[in-house]
């Protein structure tokens, strides 16, 4: 047996050599792409997209950057100005008119035409074809003929409320008037397409052509995709971003992006876990955090109108006085959230500080209230997303439990099960709800409150003068006529309590240093970043 | 020797029709509706959500949607996710990394457990056995993601030798170290299979007749010793390699490689069914298939088990 140790220096020369072969190969293959000097580039972390067609998935980083929208906010200004069209007008806000800029084109040449939103709108707005971005045309007459609710074949492909007049001009009728309609035509589902896409859909799902600040270069699955400023971009500064190039770099989850971050290979993060920021601060310093001018999600404790325990305005409003908001924010949310007190976040324009005045911490008030509303001998449910949040469902939890002296259970669940339970009126209590607007208004807030409204489903809370207020202040085409009605609104439904505000959570981003964060009324997109460096 | 190799490939089938069976059953069973998962909390409008379930047959009853995926399964077709692409495609785009990451793992692995095992088999009892103990001892006990962690940290963040979550650096660079971790961890347990077995075929009888015949150590050891210690260590190659393939789970998200494990646990949690049952179908497969070699090599190295 004095072979053995030479056994082993051959066996171990064998492992070196398969390295250095390895090695080797590898400096010819898929080493990464060293920038040419003076190409401004930065990288965003994303997933793995499913789809980066923005009607398909409206809330794609990437379809944002390659798709330039009808109305869109500058981020110099914060206003939402035209971008793609020249003017969109309403005497009534039922009836548009849009007319296009001229002499648009898309990355491929090919003109943008007033047929290239008609056909995508079309497109998004038949059921069958199942895109995500369907329900952005609800509100458009022909929507309902396009989807039947039986599943049968819709008897039509186009919606009867879009009417193209000529090249650049188009006309848009609604079901109902809303004079929010500009900043509708402001997110994705209302991208134009060109003609290609429809013709061809598989070949543009993975290379996709639009008219947007960046174009398309290139797509390795799971790996990333590669965006280019396009030179044809005729929008101001103020709607595109600094970078020559914009890499997605596809990552599994936020750990990984942040350790890349930390070896100095990525340069944006955008919807960074309250948890990564003040590991990223103490680590990388302080510099290197965005916080988020506005707040534009809300926590709710939502209560469904069908769980009769749970009836009671003033059973509710006990509920919402037990809960301690500010030492929740302070200690266990580390101050990344605020407490809210109002059915809508602060920055919006019918928001009135103090709202909600059950919204405070007073056990004494909550205790009287309890027992003005008959007392509760039942146990409270509340039904969360295991996946997130789970301590600040127990920290509510807590309190309501010590507080008011009553049972609480939690009943932590997979989204799609918590998802699937509200969207069918199947909750046994309260649940916890997330909400963010898809555009700056108050009706995105409170159309929760109307009957059939958008996420009614989760409450179910349903009240004629409610609805009622919220269709004219949907007519009203003057904001601050607008922002009264949604007030007074608000003012009912606070009444019977059936969301209970909770907190306004901060957004943060992380960067680096070449990167210059911004955000468009609390929306962070990756490309409209500077380039600082 | 055919005739075994058919029979074998013919009993794969009842196991295969069983295994997605009970895997599509159990997807089914699953609480929660795949329709409210494509977009959160902002529920697709219930016209919307009427024409996709009538598209995807979600609301037939059980027996008939699987029956449904069995037949295209025949002719070769996995079905499509929720997004209209094919889960086939979606399962080939994740092979390459899975498969780069656990091959070579598994030959990392094999180097390292044969040489300590063998070392210190052939070593038992002296100083350097105890060493290869203590080294087994170690890294079987620290959990695989604190030595993952760890790793990344130091050799990818502060020494910089490789992107610390670089899928794009391509192979090796990418998988050299995930790989590495994967295999120490595993190493372990090889190194005292390997040990263990030596030590106890050089304590067998015909050890001491073949010595006692005059011949050289090396005959000895390898003529003899290893190739009877090797018969258990070989079954656990196999199935660890099979193995490998389907259960880097943490590894895969840790070191940020897109493989076959992460998009299991994400398409569980959107219950993506027939994603969830395609891999799983595969990753049987693959197990039955890589059980029926390491059944084959027996024959090579034992003839005492060839047919």
């Amino acid at each position: 047996m004095k072979r053995s140790p030479k056994m082993v220096l051959v066996a171990g020369a064998a492992v070196l050599a398969l390295v250095a072969t390895g090695c080797a190969s590898g400096e010819n293959g898929g080493q990464p792409q060293n920038d040419a000097q003076g190409k401004r580039s930065l990288s965003f972390m994303t997933s793995e997209p499913k789809t980066i067609v923005p009607q398909k998935d409206p809330g794609s980083q990437v379809g944002m950057a390659l798709c330039a929208n009808l109305m869109e906010v500058n981020v110099e200004t914060q206003k939402l100005e035209p971008l793609a069209a020249k003017a969109v007008e309403s005497e009534d806000a039922r009836v548009w008119s849009i007319e296009l800029q001229d002499g648009w084109t898309f990355h491929d040449g090919s003109p943008v035409t007033a047929q290239s939103f008609a056909d995508a709108w079309n497109a998004t707005a038949t059921g069958s074809n199942a895109w995500q971005g369907n329900g952005t045309f609800v509100s458009f007459e022909g929507y309902d003929e396009l989807n039947p609710t039986d599943g049968s074949e819709p008897s039509t492909d186009v919606l009867s409320g879009v009417k193209v007049i000529d090249e650049t001009h188009l006309e848009v009728t609604l079901k109902a008037p809303n004079a929010d309609f500009p900043k509708v035509l402001s997110t994705n589902p209302t991208c134009p397409l060109p003609a290609t896409a429809l013709e061809d859909a598989a070949a543009y799902d993975e290379a996709p052509v639009s008219n947007g600040p960046y174009k398309f270069v290139s797509w390795d699955h799971n790996q990333q995709i590669v965006l280019e400023k396009w030179d044809g971009f005729k929008g101001a500064a103020g709607f595109s971003g600094g970078a020559d190039e914009l890499v997605g770099k596809v990552y599994t989850s936020v750990d990984p992006a942040y350790t890349d971050m930390t070896a100095g290979n990525l340069d944006m993060i955008r919807n960074v876990p309250a948890t990564m920021v003040d590991k990223a601060t103490s680590q990388l310093g302080d510099k290197v955090l965005y916080e988020v001018s506005i707040g534009s999600k809300q926590q709710t404790l939502q209560i469904p109108d069908y769980v009769d325990e749970l009836k009671s305005p003033e059973l509710r409003k006990a509920i919402s006085l037990s809960i301690d908001r500010d030492a929740i924010a302070k200690s266990l949310l580390k101050g990344h959230a605020t407490p809210s007190d109002s059915l809508v976040p602060p920055a919006l324009a019918s928001y009135v500080e103090g709202a909600c005045s059950e919204c405070t911490f007073d056990p004494e008030r909550a205790k009287k209230l309890l027992a003005d509303s008959g007392g509760f001998d039942g146990t409270l449910i509340i039904e969360s997303n295991s996946n997130s949040d789970q301590q600040l469902v127990q920290a509510v939890a807590k309190q309501i439990q010590d507080n008011l002296g009553i049972k609480v259970q939690q009943k932590p669940m997979l989204g799609t099960e918590l998802s699937e339970r509200r969207n069918n009126q199947k909750l046994e209590g309260a649940a916890f709800g997330l909400w963010g607007w898809s555009y700056m208004s108050p009706d995105q807030y409170l159309s929760q409150y109307e009957t059939g409204g958008d996420g009614n489903a989760s409450t179910g809370y349903s009240n004629p003068d409610v609805d009622k207020l919220l269709r004219a202040a949907r007519a009203e085409q003057d904001e601050s006529k607008a922002a009264t009605l949604y007030r007074d609104a608000e003012q009912i439904i606070l009444k019977d309590l059936p969301a209970i505000p909770l907190f306004i959570p901060t957004d943060y981003g992380l960067h680096s240093e070449c990167a210059v964060m911004n955000d468009v009324q609390g929306d962070l997109q990756f490309y409209r970043a500077g380039y600082g460096c | 020797m055919m005739g075994y190799v058919l029979r074998r490939i013919l009993q794969m089938i009842p196991v295969l029709l069983g295994a997605t069976f009970i895997i599509y059953a159990l997807t089914f069973l699953m609480p929660g509706d795949p329709i409210s998962a494509l977009t959160g909390e902002r529920p697709l409008p219930e016209a919307t959500v009427a024409q996709i379930r009538q598209a995807y047959h979600l609301d037939d009853p059980f027996l008939i949607q699987y029956g449904n995926y069995m037949l295209g399964v025949f002719r070769g077709d996995f079905g499509i996710d929720f997004f209209g692409r094919p889960v086939m495609g979606l399962i080939l785009e994740r092979l390459p990394a899975t498969f780069a990451l656990a091959m070579t793992a598994w030959v990392l692995k094999l180097f390292i457990g044969l040489i300590i095992g063998v070392y210190g088999g052939l070593r038992h009892g002296k100083a350097a056995d105890h060493f290869a103990l203590v080294f087994t001892v170690l890294f079987m006990g620290i959990p695989g993601f604190v030595i993952a962690l760890g790793a990344q940290t130091y050799f990818g963040v502060h020494l910089g030798w490789v992107d610390p979550a670089g899928v794009r650096a391509g192979w090796p660079m990418a998988f050299i170290l995930p790989a590495l971790v994967m295999a120490i961890e595993a190493a372990a347990g090889l190194a005292r299979l390997t040990r263990t077995s030596l030590v106890d075929v050089l304590r067998a009888e015909y050890l001491r007749t073949a010595k006692a015949k005059g011949l050289s150590d090396q005959r000895i050891i390898w003529g003899h010793a290893l190739r009877n210690a090797m018969i258990p260590v070989v079954t656990y190659l196999g199935l660890s390699l099979a193995g490998m393939l389907g259960g880097a789970v943490i590894i895969e998200a840790i070191f940020n490689i897109p493989g076959i494990g992460g998009l299991m646990v994400s398409s569980i949690n959107n219950k993506e069914g027939t994603i969830v049952v395609g891999i799983a179908t595969m990753l049987v497969l693959v197990y039955l298939v890589f059980n029926l070699l390491v059944d084959l090599t027996y024959g090579l190295i034992d003839p005492r088990v060839r047919v």
